[in-house]
């Protein structure tokens, strides 16, 4: 019987581990879709474009780990942007999530001396990863944002 | 028996008054014809002319020689016809309208408050017969402020390496605003190591306002001859600033005449350095009075995605070529270059 009971705790805590460990999800998400419904619903101070470029060049992120992106960003007169990557493997995405950190860090630096009125935004930003997927939001309404992320699985 | 004899009267009073008025109309017709011709053709001709004369006040004077559009020559072939003249005064009507068009370009060429963003200098970079693709960006480096960060986000560019952020001026260039992989780095050591045939320079917003004007012109030279000295086989466009809406600008130091202060300096610097080329933005984001577009930019200097565009095509088709960088663009570029290439000796 302690047997039992030893092993359905073990059971329970695997399962609680494994239920808290967002990054492991397996969820497919359609990236410019989400990267596109964040941007038009809870961007609401400022018209994002869908960049053309490569996205190594602005989020530094390896070509080799990325799968698929897609990025709104600003034309510069908010700190509001939108970035949505696809790593090949889910243990890249958390080294997505550090550069997704670090580009917020430094944008809230030159901001605050240039814009400072975007640096609450920036504080509020929205770096989450589900699976092999990676998110940042800049945005106005971090609760829409976070309502539509909880609908993709993040 | 009543209704039979009104159905056998009616006809006969019916054809009494028909009778009648053929007769009125014959007896007008022979004694009163001239007149009755008269007035039609007084009342028609009257008509041409008050549409003449409306039309004439609106026409200019040097339109007075031209030779007569086709609606305009029937009008006077068939000056004298009745059932023309209708028409013939609604065609004057019209041919007024586009003399009115016309008289309207007039005056806004004529317009004294305009602007003209010409400007006579070997320096600024002129327009090219063929335009170039994104692979000629491919070797360059755009450097600059929020409003080249803008460009790369929105213009739909594909290729170059930018080295941007937000609020520098030509007084940061030491500083480590930009962003890389390897950490935050200044523009210097952006353009160590790696080297470029072209350099897109966007500066010069950020220092509007800038304390004492005299000092802007020597560290701008100093920028440069840095660039130089570390991208010596690159060719410098510095781009122009563009014009600000001022209704949208907080800061009353971002106007049109300290734009146009610093733009006389940028003109001054691609004069003096034979590797440095303007770039006259203003050409195409002016509204003719020395102002950004109306509604160009939703804070009166960031330019929304449309006017990025633009610029991207003017990039496109506003170029120089260097014999010496010649050799190192590759076959695409020197196929789409062929025609109507400036050259360094042109300058």
């Amino acid at each position: 019987m302690k047997h039992v009971k030893l092993i359905l705790c073990l059971a329970v805590l695997a399962f609680c581990l494994t239920a808290c460990s967002k990054g492991n999800k397996d969820i497919t998400v359609d990236v410019d879709k989400l990267a596109d419904e964040l941007q038009s619903q809870a961007v609401t101070s400022d018209t994002l474009t869908k960049t053309s470029l490569d996205l190594s060049s602005i989020y530094f992120v390896n070509d080799d780990q990325m799968e698929k992106g897609a990025a709104y960003l600003s034309n510069a007169s908010t700190a509001c942007e939108v970035a949505v990557i696809e790593c090949k493997e889910s243990s890249q995405a958390e080294g997505v999530e550090k550069l997704f950190k670090t580009r917020v860090s430094n944008q809230s630096n030159l901001f605050a001396s240039y814009n400072a009125g975007e640096v609450a935004k920036l504080d509020k930003a929205i770096i989450k990863t589900a699976g092999k997927y990676a998110v940042l939001c800049v945005c106005d309404d971090t609760e829409k944002a976070e309502e539509i992320l909880k609908n993709y699985g993040f | 028996m009543g209704t039979k004899k009104k159905r056998k009267r009616k006809p006969q009073n019916n054809m009494l008054v028909l009778k009648l008025l053929v007769l009125v109309v014959i007896v007008l017709v022979l004694f009163e014809g001239k007149l009755i011709y008269t007035m039609f053709t007084q009342g028609t001709s009257s008509t041409v002319t008050v549409s003449s004369s409306s039309s004439e006040s609106e026409k200019p004077q040097n339109l007075e020689n031209e030779p007569l559009s086709p609606s305009a020559e029937a009008v006077t072939d068939s000056g004298n016809s009745v059932a023309d003249a209708p028409l013939a005064g609604l065609s004057i009507a019209v041919s007024g309208a586009s003399a009115s068009t016309a008289l309207q370009a007039d005056q806004e060429t004529e317009d004294p408050y305009r602007i003209s963003e010409e400007i006579d200098s070997p320096a600024v970079v002129k327009e090219q017969e063929t335009a170039i693709d994104d692979s000629y960006f491919s070797d360059a480096v755009f450097i600059g402020d929020s409003r080249m960060e803008g460009f790369r986000n929105s213009s739909g560019i594909t290729q170059g390496t930018f080295l941007t952020s937000v609020g520098l001026s030509s007084s940061g260039m030491s500083d480590a605003t930009i962003a890389s992989p390897e950490g935050n780095i200044s523009v210097y050591q952006g353009l160590s190591g790696i080297q470029y045939n072209k350099i897109y320079l966007m500066l010069g917003t950020n220092d509007l306002g800038y304390y004492p004007w005299e000092d802007f012109l020597p560290n701008f030279e100093k920028v440069i001859e840095q660039f130089h000295k570390l991208q010596p086989d690159a060719i410098i466009y510095i781009c122009n600033v563009i014009y600000v809406e001022e209704s949208k600008v907080s800061a009353s130091y971002n106007n049109n005449e300290n734009v146009r202060k610093i733009n006389g300096y940028l003109l001054e610097i691609c004069e003096t350095y034979d590797y440095c080329y303007y770039l006259n933005l203003n050409e195409i984001f002016t509204n003719g009075y020395g102002s950004l577009i109306e509604d160009a930019s939703s804070d009166g200097v960031h330019l929304y995605e449309y006017y990025c565009k633009q610029m991207l095509d003017y990039l496109k088709t506003h170029y120089v070529d260097l014999p010496a960088s010649a050799d190192i663009t590759s076959e695409a570029e020197e196929t789409s270059n062929t025609d109507g290439i400036e050259t360094e000796e042109d300058k």
